[in-house]
């Protein structure tokens, strides 16, 4: 029952309580549920937003992975790789993110790349993580080249020194080289060379198919561009550039574990497939020289590039294409050349036996040197998967 | 005796005082429920709006092919059927009737799946001429484990035929790609919109993915390489794609009304990561 307060009476009510601050803090309480819910709501939103950034953050620095790899392509250590093994890309920075991965050689110019792109992400201990494969395969194509001797200028040749246009299989290339193919002229000059060719003017000393005939089809520009690829990009790919006086050139293999040694510019590869030096046998160089080299024995293999004179002497025996733009010519101990040689002149400076030069045209290396040297682009079509 | 207690005043403007206070207190509490809902819903839509479009890059983005045999197979603004890659590896072994992959080569989005999954498999030919690659369609039999060079393998029944391809055309270790012909579109049910998928090969019926959508909710454009609309499954580089979404019904702002629902859209464009 309401009992009511006089009107004149004073002095405050004891012992009873209202309830307007418990309907307050009830209100407050709930809408202040509502305010973190709402905020909660909010921020699980940013996080998640955030997180998408992260991943796609991982999944970039996994392509820039693999584009880096790609053109940055290490020929000297995956190009060696055999058939069916891989070699691991340490971790890389990439701006804040980082990437690793694998290289795996499928077959003679296919490579699988595996990356794993790594981006951090804050609040969590572990960095977001994107998979990423590629192939890509190895595009260099027959040089072109049909003669063991290509000549742009001038040419003086003499025996004892001698040319064979005759197909010829270095030994242990069994697996590249399946068979002998037919000869090839010994020589092929431009229509503006008078060549002469002394007291080497027929088998032995020259032997192929032709001899020797006039190429009205070789000028500066057959020098300039080698397998579909210009001199200058192959230059500028060089693994070496020497110049001066070099060698003897050979393979060169680390103590343990017996691996080839890329750094030593001395080593032009092994082109003998010999037991203890064998790990070199895929290793293809491009060796540029910018000016005059003088080779002084030795053996190796691969694209060698002279910008200026290149004199051949101490036995030095060199496997692969040979392209110079001056003078080609030899030294005491003389050289030989299995693959092709392609000269703007040639002119032998020494003409006692113990200097002579030996020129011998091989179908299958030339492709198989040129190709060592050759470009890493992914394959034309579906090169690319995302790995989970 | 003195007995203390409100006067009839005193209790009339405390009782309109607490109406009004409850009055306001009910107003402020019911438009903060509505805007937090409605702030839910949005974040809802746009969680789902996103969840799409990475669905849409990550299942689109592999696509490619060749000129001749693109993976596109049927495109329209509001469809798309096209073969997804569900796997990649590499062939260890290649003979007569069939292939085994490498197992820890294998990664991908699942395993492979007899009937429902197909195989492309790499046929290099010359070896130093990419021009004459080309991936062979092969069906996916049944599925056995063993070993291959000593390590695990899976081996696919298939028809490949040493004749037809003879083995000296494929690399070592031949790369290999699984895929499955899907689809995606728009479709209704229930009266509502929803951006839909289904495994045509699989013979599967379209399952939601994300929705509601507004009746315009999936847009696709296809461009060919130079950004203009692409003519033929050949020729699309890029397809770009619009989301509408449309959240469930909610009172915003001040509204005592009937509820409405809140529309938001996400654009994207994904580039075809195989050609």
């Amino acid at each position: 029952m309401l009992t009511l307060r006089p009107a004149n009476a004073s002095g405050r009510l004891s012992g009873e309580s209202g309830y307007a601050l418990p309907l307050m803090l009830a209100v407050l309480a709930l809408g202040s549920i509502l305010v973190a819910a709402t905020f909660l709501m909010a921020r699980l939103e940013s996080q998640s937003g955030e997180n998408t950034l992260v991943a796609a953050r991982a999944y970039e620095t996994a392509e820039s992975g693999l584009a880096e790899i790609v053109a940055w392509w290490d020929s000297g250590l995956y190009d060696t790789l055999s058939t069916g093994d891989s070699v691991t890309v340490p971790l890389r920075l990439l701006g804040p993110g980082t990437y690793r991965g694998s290289v795996r050689r499928l077959s003679r110019p296919l490579f699988a790349i595996n990356v794993v792109g790594l981006y951090p992400n804050p609040p969590f201990l572990l960095p977001a993580r994107r998979g990423l494969i590629s192939i890509a395969r190895l595009v260099g194509s027959d040089p072109g080249i049909h003669a063991a001797l290509t000549v742009r200028d001038s040419l003086t040749w003499d025996a004892p020194s001698w040319i064979s246009g005759d197909d010829s299989i270095p030994p242990g290339w069994a697996t590249e080289c399946p068979g002998v193919d037919s000869s090839v002229a010994a020589v092929l000059y431009a229509p503006s060379v008078m060549p002469s060719f002394g007291a080497c003017a027929g088998p032995p000393c020259l032997t192929g198919n032709p001899a020797s005939a006039v190429d009205s089809s070789i000028a500066d520009s057959t020098f300039l561009r080698i397998g579909g690829v210009s001199y200058a990009s192959l230059s500028a790919r060089a693994t070496w550039s020497p110049v001066g006086t070099l060698g003897p050139i050979g393979p060169v293999i680390s103590a343990a574990p017996g691996s080839c040694v890329l750094t030593d510019s001395l080593n032009w590869g092994e082109p003998d497939s010999v037991g203890s030096t064998a790990a070199c046998r895929r290793f293809f160089p491009v060796i540029h020289s910018p000016g005059d080299l003088v080779l002084t024995g030795g053996r190796g293999q691969g694209l060698l590039l002279v910008d200026g004179d290149l004199t051949m002497g101490g036995g030095t025996a060199f496997t692969g294409l040979i392209v110079v733009l001056g003078t080609f010519t030899n030294a005491a101990g003389g050289g030989s050349v299995l693959g092709g040689v392609m000269a703007h002149q040639i002119a032998l400076a020494d003409p006692s036996p113990s200097a002579s030069l030996k020129l011998h045209y091989s179908a299958c290396v030339l492709p198989n040197t040129v190709r060592g040297s050759a470009l890493v682009t992914p394959l034309p079509y579906r090169s690319w998967t995302q790995a989970f | 005796m003195t007995r203390r207690g409100f006067s009839l005043v005193e209790m009339m403007v405390s009782v309109i005082l607490l109406c009004l206070v409850a009055g306001i207190a009910i107003r402020v509490l019911l438009r903060l429920n509505w805007s937090s809902t409605a702030a839910g819903e949005r974040g809802a839509l746009q969680a789902s709006l996103r969840g799409g479009a990475l669905y849409l890059t990550g299942e689109l983005r592999e696509l490619g092919g060749t000129p001749l045999d693109p993976d596109i197979l049927v495109f329209a603004p509001e469809s798309l059927t096209y073969r997804a890659m569900r796997g990649s590896g590499v062939a260890c072994r290649i003979a007569n009737g069939q292939v085994s992959i490498e197992l820890t080569s294998l990664t991908g989005y699942r395993s492979p799946q007899p009937g429902r999954d197909s195989l492309l498999l790499h046929q290099e030919n010359n070896e130093w001429a990419p021009a004459d690659d080309r991936w062979l369609h092969l069906p996916i039999g049944s599925l056995s484990g063993g070993t291959c060079g000593g390590s695990p393998a899976l081996t696919i029944t298939t028809p490949f035929d040493t004749t037809a391809y003879p083995l000296h055309t494929f690399a070592s270790f031949a790369p290999l790609r699984t895929f499955e012909i899907m689809q995606i579109r728009l479709y209704q049910s229930g009266g509502d919109y929803w951006l839909g998928t289904r495994s045509v090969s699989g013979g599967e019926i379209i399952q939601p993915v994300i929705g509601p959508l507004s009746s315009r909710g999936l847009a696709m454009t296809y461009f060919d390489s130079l950004g203009g609309a692409a003519v033929s499954a050949g020729d699309i580089r890029s397809i770009g794609f619009t989301l509408r979404g449309l959240t469930a019904p909610v009172r915003t702002g001040g509204g005592y009304g009937s509820a409405a629902r809140l529309g938001d859209s996400l654009l994207t464009r994904v580039l075809l990561r195989n050609w």
